[in-house]
């Protein structure tokens, strides 16, 4: 993927401040987080990482992206160098995780199907080559348009589309293949 | 080439697949947005001040190595393994390096923390058996309910220092008072580093060299590789030239 292209620092500019955006956007970044399966012991370090590297390149200026977007690039990027560092753990998403989600569905069968939903397309997400799944993830279930993910990763609009389509294919084939294996 | 269709928007995916993503977008991680910002702002805080010009060298040095990220998450954000207070009486004279802090204590179970156990002021300043200590490495996983006390604690701990450097910047003597009282509500808290600094500072800018030197020497006696060392050894030699002009010196 090719450079982002990051604020600069001019002074007659006008910056969004990381700690502002912190309060603002910290919601939508810990759930991007969680979708590039960042373990929830982790997610709060990150979560600063994060914030961090904002703050070090100044902050966020309003322009061509959404902040939501523009932190993505930067979490995307905090995640894959933390995912070097540490040998990924391969875990399905455990209760506590998804305490907030089974609170909608009080059923105990309708429970289980969802934990195993929930399970199957994040494996099926992880299968996604790193640099399309941040371009999947920001599509799909962030209904990011694809001019804005154009913009923000410097990619020709006709690369954007090419990327989803592969991983969408990537995630469709993966999703299959998990169907058929037995429940680890 | 034209736009590819949403996965959830396209007819002819299966239902199930689109039911497994639908899940996936309802699984929401339960972050504390405010929790996660407060430590922010005070990590950021520790930063600065570890960027005065007293400590540039050092700041410099450690960003060259970037190591500036993970010194500041260390100090502010790895709560739960930072170094923890015990509850110690009457210690004395600083301890060689040897005692300090990581090992001081490894065989200690988490205890009450009480008014008793805050850091014990000695006429060095304070006792080195009274900082924080690391905690037992071997225990068993936290049950929520430990969890939350702990989490509850470290936010009030965050909020604490942050009302303590905004004390800082207007009030040295209240600031010095401040602080005590931080440490004796946070005997084991994660922050005593950081309060200990602007104790430290505060006691300069208030005139009381000899309490400034005494708390200089032990910090540095108990941190000698804290990124604020360097500063603290500059407020210790300011300390000791102060009182050196007013023949007050030990």
């Amino acid at each position: 993927m090719n450079a982002l292209r990051l604020p600069d620092t001019s002074s007659e500019r006008t910056f969004v401040d990381a700690a502002s955006l912190f309060r603002a956007h910290g919601a939508f970044v810990a759930r991007f987080l969680r979708r590039l399966n960042v373990p929830d012991d982790e997610l709060d370090d990150l979560m600063q990482e994060v914030f961090l590297v904002v703050h070090r390149r100044g902050g966020f200026e309003p322009g061509r992206a959404k902040p939501t977007t523009y932190l993505a690039t930067i979490a995307s990027l905090v995640a894959r160098d933390r995912r070097r560092l540490r040998e990924r753990r391969k875990t399905d998403p455990d209760t506590d995780r998804l305490t907030g989600v089974l609170d909608g569905a009080p059923d105990p069968e309708q429970r289980a199907l969802l934990v195993e939903d929930i399970a199957r397309a994040q494996r099926a997400l992880d299968a996604i080559v790193p640099e399309r799944r941040v371009l999947f993830i920001l599509f799909e279930l962030e209904d990011t348009p694809c001019s804005e993910l154009a913009a923000v990763f410097d990619l020709p609009l006709g690369t954007v589309h090419s990327r989803l389509r592969i991983a969408r294919r990537e995630f469709l084939d993966a999703y299959a293949r998990l169907g058929k294996e037995p429940t680890p | 080439m034209t736009a590819p269709r949403r996965i959830l928007n396209d007819l002819s995916v299966h239902e199930g697949i689109k039911s497994g993503l639908r899940a996936l977008r309802s699984d929401l991680p339960a972050y504390d947005v405010e929790r996660g910002a407060a430590r922010f702002e005070a990590m950021l805080a520790a930063s600065a001040r570890a960027s005065s010009p007293a400590a540039a060298k050092v700041t410099k040095t450690l960003a060259a190595k970037g190591l500036l990220v993970v010194g500041a998450l260390v100090l502010l954000g790895s709560a739960t393994y930072a170094l923890r207070s015990p509850a110690r009486g009457d210690a004395a004279s600083p301890p060689s390096r040897g005692e300090v802090p990581a090992e001081a204590s490894p065989g200690r179970g988490p205890e009450s923390p009480d008014e008793s156990s805050a850091p014990v002021m000695t006429s060095t300043g304070v006792s080195v058996d009274s900082l924080p200590s690391a905690p037992p490495t071997a225990s068993a996983p936290p049950t929520k309910e430990r969890a939350t006390a702990a989490s509850d604690e470290r936010e009030r701990e965050v909020r604490h220092l942050a009302s303590l450097q905004q004390t800082a910047t207007a009030d040295a003597e209240k600031a010095v008072q401040v602080a005590k009282e931080g440490h004796a509500q946070f005997p084991r808290g994660a922050l005593f580093q950081e309060r200990e600094l602007i104790l430290i500072d505060a006691l300069v800018r208030a005139g009381r060299h000899r309490e400034a030197r005494d708390h200089a020497r032990t910090f540095l006696a108990a941190y000698p590789k804290s990124p604020s060392a360097a500063h603290v050894r500059e407020v210790l030699d300011q300390a000791s030239a102060s009182l050196d002009r007013t023949g007050s010196a030990e």
